[in-house]
């Protein structure tokens, strides 16, 4: 394949190229080295899929405790700290 | 990726304590937030409390309760970063990026197996698994996952609680999702392609 980006490339940049962030001529390049490279295509799609599980998986955290629930030994750790 | 939430304590209903409350009040409040923050990064109770006892203990004591909520949380995210290590037999992070022949192109073809859920034979990554294979990253590289991806900060709020650039933070968190990708395509799919 003869292309101005290569799939190193394209994996060093993907990040930028997802986020918009890059010249709109290099975007062409990397558009037409996608148009013929299916494993960058699959590269690409998975990089993207491991973000969604990612922000899935840790953005639901449960919520914090309520304030009386707070472990007593650190809230008087804390106060009497402080008063010193 | 857009900050879901740039608050000082992001989805915490206790929030910023209430300025018309008892001092006690208020450090109950912002130790609430605090310690879901902390359980979050480190998965571990009593790590989890020590870095919100350090964090809360580093407050300048003459104005404790009145300086920014953020700067409370920026010394927590520090504490927990210093707490955390990596996982057994965990690689460093170039063992787990792709690998280019000398003329760029894959080593190993990469499978798509962004849609392996819908198909059969395919295991599908539940939550647990998925934060695993977080915590198999190495940990400079874990907490900006967690702190872009898990509480939603801005790649500036990532910056300055971890007193980095941002273009750091850019650049590790590309790598960290490389890394991910990898170790899910391992753990679910049988192949680091």
């Amino acid at each position: 394949m003869t292309l101005d980006v290569t799939c190193r490339e394209l994996v060093e940049f993907l990040d930028d190229y997802l986020a918009g962030r890059l010249p709109p001529e290099r975007v062409r390049a990397f558009n037409e080295h996608l148009s013929l490279c299916p494993a960058c295509v699959a590269y690409m799609k998975t990089y993207e899929a491991a973000g969604e599980l990612a922000r899935e998986a840790l953005g639901s955290a449960p919520d914090a405790p309520p304030p009386e629930e707070i472990p007593e030994g650190l809230v008087q750790a804390i106060l009497a700290a402080r008063r010193k | 990726m857009a900050a879901r939430d740039s608050g000082a304590f992001p989805g915490g209903p206790a929030g910023p304590p209430a300025t018309d409350a008892s001092p006690e009040a208020r450090l109950r409040a912002q130790a609430a937030a605090l310690l879901r923050v902390a359980r979050l990064l480190l998965r571990d109770e009593q790590a989890a409390r020590a870095a919100c006892l350090e964090a809360l203990l580093e407050a300048p004591k003459a104005n404790a309760d009145a300086e920014p909520p953020e700067a409370a949380r920026d010394r927590l995210i520090r504490a927990c970063r210093a707490r955390l290590a990596p996982a057994p037999g965990a690689r460093p992070i170039a063992a787990l990026l792709p690998r280019f022949l000398d003329d760029g192109h894959h080593v190993l073809a990469p499978l798509d197996w962004s849609a392996a859920a819908e198909q059969a034979g395919c295991e599908t990554p539940g939550r647990a698994g998925v934060r695993d294979c977080v915590d198999g990253l190495p940990p400079e590289h874990r907490i900006l996952l967690l702190l872009r991806d898990g509480l939603g900060l801005s790649a500036a709020e990532t910056a300055r609680a971890l007193e980095i650039g941002e273009a750091q933070v850019k650049e590790s968190l590309h790598l960290a999702r490389q890394a991910l990708r990898t170790l899910l395509a391992e753990r679910f799919h049988g192949s680091p392609a």
